[in-house]
């Protein structure tokens, strides 16, 4: 009745339809099953560690030995004294617009410090289509599923899975990232989101609010991830439609991703639960 | 041996272009493992390759950010099509390789491009697609079949190796 290619066809043809069905479940996690992730981080992660160690140690040598001793220095210890002041300045900003508007309040709320750990980037997604990158620190190290990643200059992501050594972290810039962040002069409030290529997307900034480009944006805190005043970017274009509640803004981080080499991962939660909640 | 020879090959490519060549946003490099994945269609069987294939596909997925199976499906399909593809061509022709080498590099791209744009929970713009897939087909088409010709000369040493290394151990199995 079926010739022995029309069956073949079929065949094709609903395997292509099973793949397709079962790839659009796996697409609306942003996790991999039942720790094949993290088995891929525990088998790949070592041999890019060492491969990334030895890229940089020979690197080291071209810069430092052969490449202008003294200058390679120099700007190494220049860029390590920006990334501390731009950190300083960005919190006295943040401080003083604190104080003006909350000097009104009696009681100040207790700064808590966080601990942060210090993590080499050993791995860069494979994929043009997704942002990630893999750092040699994971859960034996402290470092937690959710934990934000910031760097002096401001946020470079958040941690979407962790094995016991190694830990795969989603970057600000991929359309699966969102930070709730405002602006820090008008405290314009929105979501970050990423774009995709080197910029973000601040959704959600209402009509009313002014902003203008060159603004700087900063986490708000109240998204339970990042912690409050954190650096995002810096406001590199407005288009203010006709119709619509919202302007349509995209943000330029101020993190650099391409040269990514160490970053600090902050171990807890910004989000604490008092003792009455549960 | 092969085997050996399969997934050392796999690892130094993904390791390779996870470190080494994940510098720059700007140039869109494609997967080094597609040409790979078309020398094994051309010259190995389903026994020898599909293995290497599925551990490939899955640590490149486990690794990678985006919809988890995609490097999978990708690397699969592309065999069965070049295994359908070299019972009509005459893949020794030097146009046709290099012509095999670049379909599967296109294939692959589209692949990973429609799971991002369609598929993903944050989808990318589909005009981001062409910047993205041209670049990497155009890399592809470049430095592919040098690639491929450089897994053909390894596999051509790694069978010398075994030849001399039984042919030194004699028939029965002793030095």
């Amino acid at each position: 009745m079926f010739s022995k290619r029309m069956i073949l066809v079929a065949v094709v043809i609903i395997l292509v339809a099973v793949n397709v069905i079962l790839l659009t479940i796996t697409g609306k996690h942003s996790q991999a099953p039942s720790g094949l992730g993290r088995g891929a981080l525990v088998i790949v992660s070592p041999f890019q560690k060492q491969f990334t160690a030895f890229f940089h140690s020979v690197k080291g040598i071209w810069n430092q030995y052969f490449f202008l001793v003294s200058m390679a220095k120099e700007n190494q210890r220049l860029k390590k004294t920006l990334g501390q002041s731009l950190q300083q300045l960005n919190r006295c900003s943040e401080t003083e617009l604190a104080n003006e508007r909350l000097r009104h309040l009696l009681g100040f709320e207790e700064e808590i410090s966080r601990p942060m750990i210090a993590a080499q980037v050993v791995g860069k997604d494979p994929s043009d289509w997704s942002k990630t990158i893999i750092v040699d620190k994971g859960t034996g190290d402290g470092v937690r599923q959710g934990a934000p990643v910031v760097i002096p200059e401001g946020i470079v992501g958040v941690v979407v899975e962790a094995s016991g050594r190694y830990a795969k972290v989603l970057l600000l810039t991929d359309p699966n990232s969102a930070v709730d962040a405002l602006v820090q002069q008008t405290r314009a409030r929105g979501i970050v989101k990423g774009g995709g290529a080197d910029y973000c997307v601040f959704d959600y900034v209402l009509r009313k609010h002014e902003i203008s480009v060159g603004d700087m944006v900063v986490s708000s805190g109240l998204d339970g991830v990042f912690p409050k005043g954190f650096r995002v970017g810096r406001i590199s274009e407005i288009v203010r439609q006709n119709a619509g509640i919202f302007q349509k803004v995209s943000v330029t981080p101020y993190v650099d991703f391409d040269i990514l080499e160490e970053v600090f991962v902050i171990s807890e939660p910004a989000y604490e639960v008092s003792p009455g909640e549960s | 041996m092969i085997y050996g020879y399969h997934l050392i090959i796999c690892l130094f490519l993904m390791i390779f272009q996870t470190t080494l060549l994940a510098g720059g946003s700007r140039v869109h490099l494609y997967d080094l493992l597609a040409p790979f994945v078309v020398y094994l269609g051309v010259h190995h069987p389903p026994r020898a390759a599909i293995p290497v294939l599925v551990l490939g596909g899955l640590a490149m997925d486990g690794i990678s950010g985006g919809v988890f199976g995609v490097y999978l499906t990708a690397y699969l399909w592309m065999y069965v099509g070049v295994r359908q593809a070299i019972q009509f061509l005459q893949v020794g022709n030097v146009i046709l390789l290099p012509l095999l080498v670049t379909a599967g590099v296109v294939f692959e791209s589209l692949v990973v491009a429609f799971s991002a744009v369609v598929l993903a929970s944050a989808p990318w713009p589909v005009e981001s697609m062409f910047p993205v897939v041209s670049g990497q087909v155009l890399w592809g088409a470049v430095t592919g079949p040098f690639l491929m010709l450089f897994f053909i000369r390894g596999q051509k040493a790694v069978d010398r190796a075994r030849k001399s290394f039984y042919s030194e151990k004699g028939p029965l199995g002793t030095p």
